[in-house]
C-alpha cells in the first residue's frame, strides 16, 4: 500500500467497528519505546548510523508479514507526514528536526512504528473503545516479531533501556483518548483531574490544555513505567478510565435529567452549524463535532456514526485540507473546504 | 494582607525570585500578574511534564545552574549538563556513567527499582536469570540483616541451585 493510499484516507479502517465504553472512551493505544543494542540512542547518532539503523529495522519490518509497509522519510512528502501525525500515526516530535527516519504501517492503521524519534524504535497499536488490553497485545506481538530480528538493549535491573529514563523498564505508555464533555458543562472537570494526577496517571488535552481542552477531548496516561509489568500497567489505566467512564455518564445523566433542553439545543444547533456552514475554522469545527458527538452518546442522534464523527475529527485538521487541495490553502480556503467536505461526509451518511 | 508588587490591587500569593547576574530579587505577585509574566509554566504535554518532573527530582533545570564540568559519558561523549537540558541520555552506557546522579532521580520517579516485565526471548532468559539472582541476594541481604536465619539459609541455597545450573538452555 502507499503512502498516498494512507494519506488520502481520513479514516483509518481500525476506528471503522466501535469498541467498548465507545460512548466516553473514543481509543486506547498502547506505545513500546526500544533501542537497538551497540548503537547511540537518536540525539547522538551519526548520519551513519541514522542511516544504517533505518536500514536494519526496514529489514525486520519486511518480515512482519505483507501487509506492513516501510516508509524512509526522506521519500515522503511533508503534508503527508502532517496527515499521519493528524491521524495519530505518528508523533508532533517525528516532524521536526533532521533525522533521518522511517515510518512503517499495517494496512488496516491499527499499529504502526517510528524509526530514530526519541528511541530507536517506537510501536504504536490502537483499539477501538476502551480496550487496552487489545492495544497492549497488539504492540507486543509487533516487539516479538522484531526482536527476532534485532537485538534490544536490554538491563537485568532496568529492563529495556531507553533514551529518557521516564519510558524506563517495559517501555510502556498506555493511554485513552476520552471524550468528557458532561464533566466540563456540569463544572466537575477540574476535581477529577486533580483526582487523576493523585491516582499516578497523567491527562492532558487533545486540543488544548487543562479544563479548557477544546473539544472536551483528553488523553489519560500512566506515569511509571518501571517496577510492574505491562499487564499491570495496562490494567492500572484500564481501572482509572473505567472510573472516568463511569463518572462521565453519571454526569451525562444529571444534565439529562436537569438541563435538558441546553443540551438538545446544544446539539441540534451543531448540527446545524456542521450541515449547514460554508466556512469553518478548525477551532468551531472541533467544538461543534464534540457536540455532535454527544448527541450520539447521549442517544439524541441516531446519526452519525462513531465511525463518522472520527473520520470529520482528521477532516477537520490543516493538513488533510491541505493535502486533499494538493496545495497549501489560504486560511480562506481552508475554512471553505473545511466546511464542505464536513458536509460531504455528514450527507452521505444521511442519504 | 500583602498586595501584588505588579498590579498593587489584588492580594500576593506567589513569590518570584529572580536571578539577575549575582543580584536575587524577591517579589510578591498575584497569581494573573505572575501567569502574565510567564513566571508559571503551565504543563501539559506527558512527556514535557515528566521531562519537569526529572529535572525537580534532579534539583536541576529552570534557575538552577547546570554543572559545565560534571561528568562526561565515556562511551558516547555526552555530558551530564547536556542530559539535564534536554533530558535525554546519549547511549545505554550512560545508565552506567551516570548511575549516581540518575539513580536516586529512577527510584522517586518510577515505582520499583526492578524491572518485572517482558524480556526479549533471545537474550531474555539469561537476563531473567541474573535478574532472579540479584534480587534473591537482596533478599539475602535484607534476611541477615534482620536475622531471620533459617529463612536466609533457603534462599542461599536457591542461590547456590541457580548458580550451578549451567549457561544457556534459552528456547529457540
Amino acid at each position: 500500500m502507499s503512502m498516498d493510499d494512507h494519506a488520502a484516507r481520513a479514516l483509518s479502517p481500525w476506528l471503522e467497528q466501535d469498541g467498548p465504553s465507545q460512548d466516553v472512551i473514543l481509543s486506547s493505544r498502547a506505545r513500546l519505546a526500544r533501542n537497538v543494542t551497540g548503537m547511540h540512542f537518536p540525539d547522538r547518532m551519526s548520519e551513519a548510523e541514522q542511516a544504517a539503523l533505518v536500514e536494519r529495522v526496514g529489514g525486520a519490518v519486511g518480515k512482519l508479514g505483507a501487509d506492513w509497509d516501510y516508509f524512509p522519510i526522506s521519500a515522503v512528502a511533508p503534508v503527508d507526514l502532517q496527515v499521519l501525525m493528524e491521524k495519530h500515526l505518528v508523533s508532533p516530535q517525528f516532524l521536526q528536526g533532521e533525522l533521518q527516519r522511517a515510518v512503517a504501517i499495517r494496512r488496516d492503521e491499527g499499529t504502526a512504528l517510528m524509526v530514530n524519534e526519541e528511541d530507536h524504535v517506537r510501536i504504536q497499536a490502537f483499539a477501538p473503545g476502551l480496550n487496552v488490553e487489545a492495544a497492549l497485545n497488539t504492540a507486543l506481538e509487533v516487539d516479538d516479531g522484531l526482536e527476532r530480528e534485532l537485538d534490544w538493549e536490554v538491563d537485568s535491573r532496568r529492563g529495556y533501556l531507553t533514551a529518557c529514563p521516564t519510558n524506563l523498564g517495559t517501555g510502556l505508555r498506555i493511554s485513552v483518548m476520552a471524550h468528557l464533555p458532561g464533566l466540563v458543562l456540569s463544572e466537575s472537570i477540574g476535581h477529577l483531574l486533580q483526582a487523576l494526577a493523585q491516582a499516578g496517571v497523567a491527562v492532558r488535552g487533545i486540543y488544548g490544555e487543562g479544563t479548557q481542552a477544546l473539544g472536551e477531548l483528553f488523553q489519560i496516561s500512566n506515569q511509571v513505567t518501571l517496577g510492574e509489568d505491562e499487564q499491570a500497567l495496562a490494567e492500572g489505566v484500564a481501572q482509572v478510565a473505567q472510573q472516568v467512564v463511569e463518572q462521565e455518564r453519571q454526569a451525562r445523566k444529571q444534565l439529562a435529567a436537569e438541563q435538558m433542553g441546553r443540551i438538545q439545543d446544544r446539539v441540534w444547533r451543531a448540527k446545524g452549524i456542521l450541515e449547514n456552514a460554508r466556512l469553518l475554522s478548525a477551532d468551531e469545527a472541533i467544538a461543534q463535532i464534540s457536540a455532535l458527538r454527544l448527541g450520539v452518546e447521549m442517544g439524541l442522534l441516531k446519526s452519525p456514526s462513531y465511525a463518522t464523527l472520527s473520520a470529520l475529527q482528521v477532516v477537520a485538521l490543516p493538513g488533510f485540507l491541505d493535502r486533499t487541495a494538493a496545495q497549501d490553502l489560504s486560511r480562506e480556503g481552508r475554512f471553505q473546504l473545511r466546511a464542505s467536505l464536513i458536509r460531504e461526509r455528514l450527507m452521505r451518511e444521511d442519504g | 494582607m500583602m498586595l501584588c508588587d505588579d498590579c498593587q490591587q489584588r492580594p500576593a500569593s506567589v513569590q518570584v525570585t529572580t536571578l539577575i547576574g549575582q543580584e536575587m530579587r524577591t517579589e510578591h505577585l498575584c497569581a494573573e500578574c505572575a501567569k502574565e509574566r510567564g513566571a508559571f509554566q503551565f504543563m501539559g504535554n506527558p512527556s514535557l511534564m515528566m521531562h519537569n518532573l526529572m529535572s525537580a527530582l534532579l534539583g536541576l533545570g529552570g534557575v538552577q545552574p547546570t554543572v559545565q564540568d560534571g561528568p562526561v559519558c565515556s562511551a558516547c561523549g555526552l555530558p551530564f549538563h547536556h542530559f539535564q537540558a534536554t533530558g535525554r541520555l546519549g547511549c545505554a552506557q550512560c545508565y552506567q556513567e551516570f548511575s549516581q546522579l540518575l539513580d536516586p532521580v529512577i527510584s522517586r520517579m518510577q515505582s520499583g527499582e526492578w524491572h518485572r516485565g517482558k524480556l526479549p526471548r533471545r537474550s531474555g532468559s539469561r537476563i531473567g536469570r541474573q535478574r532472579e539472582l540479584q534480587q534473591l541476594r537482596d533478599e539475602l541481604g535484607q534476611l541477615v540483616l534482620q536475622e531471620s536465619y533459617e529463612q536466609a539459609a533457603v534462599l542461599r541455597d536457591r542461590i547456590r541451585s541457580l548458580e550451578s545450573e549451567p549457561e544457556g538452555g534459552a528456547p529457540a
